[in-house]
């Protein structure tokens, strides 16, 4: 690691100054992908911000329609809550994928969306059910919300502070996980909330995760894993890497949207 | 507590440490002002040095020193060295490059050494590696074995022309030539063994002290062998005289053969801890491992196998392009040769093989032994020949196997390796029949209706294990003998120092060789204490590689005990008043044959070391 | 630099420490608690498991300041007044380890297991949690093995 100030923030407005203050700096929540980033001086900001404190930026509960999971809820809270577990089954059952159990004792969802790594789980589930992601200056919806390979709409000193999760009808996420990281080589996330059907699609596209309409129409007529018969997507625009070719994740969207409806229907 | 047999299911002696966290590995020693070292490796796979500048990085906080190649050959520190020869088949030396410590001029894979750093601390060692400044001139670069002598191809060390380090060859060319005649099949099979990454779990680490009082040095180091580390820095890199060096090889975190080398960074931190006057400590990290551990395997072979009209293989046809790396490792020369062909044999009865090997040097890291090292590549290489020949001539493979399997033993292979024993008919039946063989068709056609795949895979293995003994290594060119030490010390009180020149890494061995002891012995397991890893206690020893701390260091542990025991007996008959030859040694008691006149074994050992009344022209006080 | 309180294996301690030092860095180079081991970069391996604050973390993936007023239990601290704990004894009558690099993470990862998920584990889920601890010599199955009768032996 290069070296960096360090500063613990006691609230998300101490944060925003903080962070504004220190100028070339980085938020740290579980550090579970900001730390190997350091560790392997990919990165070199001259001071982290730790929101790991701030006790306001997590917990688990059901508002309304939505149901709030706060930015440094970690992945094992998720994966294990009732109320998740009872509102969007599919959301904890997710959260029970991502890497290894230490990795969700620490990693929490906000700096897993703020990351937005192409493979990474939660950004499915944030554009397959339509979430909202609330921030220290505003509301983003999700199809606003992530830009591209590791991009996403927030500015510079802009804290996610909650995700809304409208609470579906039903939802459903399968994986294929990379062997050895469990991110996802392809993962789909298929919801359906009155007549808006979603399936998102982690894993496989160039520029992060994406929506698939011609799946999303057939889902609409129809919502079981049947219906997605003979919908392909093309590989054009998939990643090709040496974990597989932009063709086999052509072909594992396909299989994947199948198992998730199959498993939310 | 009592004596254990051999065989008996016992807990480790050596987890207790190890589940409480209390291991000392190489990374666990804490030296008294102990210094970090930090290598600042190419980032291209070939490039000749124009320059390094160290100016600003050497003014950086805490760096003690920066040192390059340029230091190493002022010192006049000697290359690293492979430790066997082999020649090619006109006769002619291997062509070995030279191999520095820290690359002098040019650079030849991703991962050489260019400099060091050592700092107070790693980070600062780091943060100084980052601000050298390296001027590179890049030169196209070969990584592929198979391209490795492509006119045109980068000529990677001067002294070897078209990157050949030996083009080596086994067996008889012409009688295979002549039953390839007579062959009413030939199958050709062109196939990679693809290289690999040994990645034991613990890094490679080392830490480096000078003692100017007594001007000798101390080297930890995760080592699978420590003497012949001591005995090549020594005598080759020259780095210190061998009886003022000790090198330690504590507890380490397996090895799978890739801490059986010398490498650069061990070289660099004993040679340095003089320089700066202070212990010099390095721990790889894992993107380290993975660029400058010595790799595996990595072959690219042509094969063809003859076969008659009734199924018979006639002969084997084996060309292979070894990949050795950017510079030959410690053993890296025998791996593809000694260690292959001779048992491309497999288990069949093959009238004629021959084998020719060209070594081949590449921009990649060095390649060396690895998990069965060669064998397991001879293996890959007669099984798949095999399967696809049954194929191609519609024979069941299992039945293509047996029908060409070794059945009269003794039986020589014609590439040089005896076999003694065997049942391999029987041995394949017994599979067959555990796996329920006959019926497979069946599962596959029923799969099939499930809309699945199926299949069926079979392979027969025969290994060469123990790589022994030391007349058959020196016929072949090693460099050492493949013997191994051991010597049994007893205390007055009973209890007994097993020293072995093995190397335990996971193996086992404190529990295993201690057993042993103890059913020879007839004394309990806690007596005994096994000692190794360290050239400053054990005599000499040749490590642990190749599956030869049983057969080889538990030998040589017999050898020993029976040693002790005929001492033991001549000390008996002097304490039971008896002849020599009426003493007779048996669970744990010296006993007058046809008497009830016994003593224990620790009553003997104390009475070996009292010795007032000995007879010291014939027995010396002690019991080794 | 920035100074840290935190309890270790009971015992209240207090360092200095430059703000990239990691938690494995802090308890093996500071406080010589060298049980804890590093075995990669990437936040893989898991042989640097500790308990922080109950919860078993990867001590190369967390900076010693954010573990501050935390308390950590590493493998050192495990044996309770020179008694082995069950999940110990567990993995040496099932041969669960070899060289024993990956070991101390194994069971710091096993005993956290046992008390989320209680002490009747099967086959399937153990080896699902082992997912972030690599061992190199085993082949897992002694280790599974352990630390089913580990995980019975808690009770
Ligand atoms: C071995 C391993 C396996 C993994 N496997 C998976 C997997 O299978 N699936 C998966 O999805 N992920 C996986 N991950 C990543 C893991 O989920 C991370 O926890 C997550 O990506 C980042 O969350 P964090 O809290 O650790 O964020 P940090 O690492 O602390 O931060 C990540 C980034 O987000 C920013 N950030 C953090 N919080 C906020 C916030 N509230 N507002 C704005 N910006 C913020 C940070 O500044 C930083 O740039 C794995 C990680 C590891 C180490
Ligand atoms: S060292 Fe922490 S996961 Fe490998
Ligand atoms: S016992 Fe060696 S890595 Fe697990």
């Amino acid at each position: 690691m290069y070296k960096f100030a360090y500063h613990k923030a006691k609230n998300v407005k101490d944060a925003a100054a903080l962070l504004k203050k220190a100028g070339d700096s980085k938020l740290l929540a579980g550090g579970q992908t900001l730390i190997p980033t350091l560790k392997l001086r990919l990165a070199g900001p001259a001071a982290l911000v730790d929101i790991g404190g701030v006790k306001e930026l997590s917990g688990i509960a059901l508002k309304g329609k939505d149901l709030v999971i706060g930015a440094m809820t970690r992945h094992a809270e998720v994966a294990t809550s009732k109320v998740v577990r009872k509102a969007i089954p599919a959301l904890a059952a997710l959260a029970e994928t991502i890497g290894d159990p230490a990795v969700r004792n620490q990693g929490t969802i906000g700096g897993s969306i703020a990351n937005n790594d192409p493979a990474a789980d939660y950004p499915a589930a944030c554009l397959g059910l339509g979430a909202t992601i609330v921030t220290s200056k505003r509301k983003i919806p999700a199809d606003k919300f992530f830009k591209g390979l590791f991009e996403t709409a927030l500015g510079d000193d802009e804290i996610i502070t909650e995700v809304h999760f409208p609470v579906p009808k039903s939802a459903g996420y399968a994986k294929f996980p990379n062997p050895a990281s469990r991110y996802a080589l392809v993962g789909v996330f298929v919801s359906r909330n009155g007549s808006d059907v979603r399936v998102a699609v982690t894993g496989a596209g160039e520029g992060g995760v994406f929506r698939v309409a011609e799946m999303e129409k057939a889902l609409q007529k129809d919502f079981s894993a049947k219906a997605l018969d003979g919908i392909a997507v093309k590989p054009r625009g998939l990643n090709s890497d040496i974990h597989a070719s932009a063709e086999y994740r052509a072909h594992l969207v396909g299989v994947m949207a199948k198992r998730a409806a199959a498993s939310a229907a | 507590m009592s004596a254990s047999s051999i065989g008996a299911p016992v807990r480790r002696t050596e987890d207790r440490r190890f589940i409480t966290g209390r291991g000392q590995y190489t990374d666990d020693i804490r030296r008294p002002y102990q210094t970090h070292a930090y290598f600042l490796r190419s980032p291209h796979a070939h490039a000749t040095i124009k320059g390094v500048d160290a100016k600003k990085a050497s003014k950086m906080p805490g760096v003690l020193a920066i040192y390059t190649g340029e230091d190493i050959a002022k010192d006049k520190v000697g290359d690293l060295i492979c430790g066997w020869m082999v020649l090619s088949k006109d006769g002619s030396q291997m062509k070995a490059g030279r191999h520095p410590a820290l690359a002098q001029g040019k650079v030849r894979y991703v991962g050489d050494s260019v400099a060091v750093v050592i700092a107070e601390t790693p980070d600062q060692a780091k943060d100084a590696a980052s601000a050298i400044k390296v001027d590179y001139g890049v030169l196209p670069a070969v990584a592929d074995a198979a391209k490795a002598r492509d006119p045109g191809a980068p000529q990677i060390h001067e002294n070897a022309p078209r990157n050949t380090i030996y083009e080596w060859a086994l067996g008889d060319a012409a009688a295979v030539d002549a039953a390839f005649k007579r062959a009413r099949h030939v199958t050709k099979l062109d196939f990679i063994n693809n290289r690999l990454i040994p990645n034991a779990i613990e890094p490679r680490a080392a830490i480096g002290e000078y003692d100017q009082g007594t001007e000798s040095f101390t080297l930890w180091t995760t080592s699978q062998n420590p003497h012949v580390a001591r005995l090549v820095m020594s005598a080759f890199i020259g780095i210190a005289p061998e009886h003022k060096f000790r090198v330690i090889a504590p507890d380490v975190g397996g090895g799978f053969g890739s801490k059986i080398f010398i490498y650069p960074e061990e070289t660099v931190c004993i040679w340095a801890s003089k320089k700066v006057g202070r212990p010099v400590r390095w721990t790889a990290e894992r993107n380290e491992s993975f660029q400058a551990d010595a790799h595996g395997r990595d072959h690219v072979t042509h094969a063809e196998l003859a076969v008659d009209e009734r199924g018979k293989i006639l002969a084997l046809k084996v060309k292979t392009t070894a990949n050795i790396g950017a510079y030959m490792s410690t053993f890296s020369s025998a791996v593809p040769t000694f260690l292959y062909a001779p048992l491309l044999s497999g288990q069949y009865e093959i009238p004629a093989i021959y084998c020719e090997v060209d070594g081949v040097y590449t921009n990649t890291a060095p390649v060396d032994a690895y998990r069965g090292a060669g064998r397991p590549e001879a293996c890959f290489v007669i099984e798949r020949v095999v399967e696809v020949a049954a194929r191609e001539i519609r024979m069941d493979p299992a039945e293509f196997r047996k029908r060409n399997f070794i059945k009269s033993f003794p039986y020589q292979t014609p590439v040089a390796s005896l076999y003694d024993a065997g049942d391999y008919p029987g041995a394949l039946d017994k599979a067959l029949q555990l796996h329920d063989y006959r019926n497979f068709g069946k599962r596959k056609a029923e799969s099939e209706r499930n809309g699945k795949l199926r299949g069926i895979g079979l392979s027969s293995y025969i290994e060469a294990c123990g790589v022994a003994p030391s007349s058959l290594a020196g016929m072949l060119g090693c460099g050492v003998g493949l013997w191994e030490s051991a010597e049994i010390a007893v205390t007055p009180t009973g209890m007994v120092e097993v020293l072995t020149g093995c190397h335990s890494h996971g193996q086992g061995h404190e529990t295993t060789f201690a057993q042993l002891v103890s059913a020879k012995l007839g004394i309990p397991m806690e007596h005994i204490n096994v000692v190794h890893g360290d050239t400053d206690k054990v005599q000499f020893g040749m490590g642990t590689y190749g599956s030869r701390s049983g057969p080889v260091g538990m030998s040589a542990i017999v050898k020993a005990v029976d040693k002790v025991i005929a001492k033991g007996k001549k000390v008996a008959a002097h304490v039971l008043e008896a002849a020599e030859g009426d003493i007779e040694f048996k669970d744990g008691k010296f006993q007058v044959a046809g008497t009830d006149k016994s003593a224990e074994f620790g009553a003997i050992a104390l009475q070996a070391y009292i010795a007032h009344k000995f007879p010291t022209a014939e027995i010396e006080p002690g019991l080794k | 630099m920035a100074s840290v309180t935190l309890t270790v294996n009971g015992r209240t301690v207090s360092a200095d420490v430059d703000p990239r030092t990691l938690l494995v860095q802090l308890l093996r180079e500071h406080l010589h608690l060298t049980g804890t081991h590093v075995g990669c970069d990437t936040s893989q391996c898991g042989a640097c498991v500790v308990h922080v604050n109950g919860r078993a973390v990867k001590s190369c993936t967390l900076l010693a300041v954010q573990a501050d007023g935390a308390k950590v239990v590493t493998i050192e601290g495990l044996a309770a007044n020179g008694k082995l704990h069950p999940m110990q004894e567990a993995f040496r009558e099932n041969h669960g380890l070899q060289c024993g690099f990956c070991t101390p993470g194994m069971i710091m990862t096993a005993v956290e297991l046992v008390n989320r998920k209680g002490n009747n584990l099967d086959e399937h889920t153990i080896r699902e949690e082992l997912e972030g601890n690599l061992c190199r010599c085993t082949g897992y199955h002694n280790i599974v093995k352990a630390i089913a009768a580990g995980a019975k032996a808690m009770r």
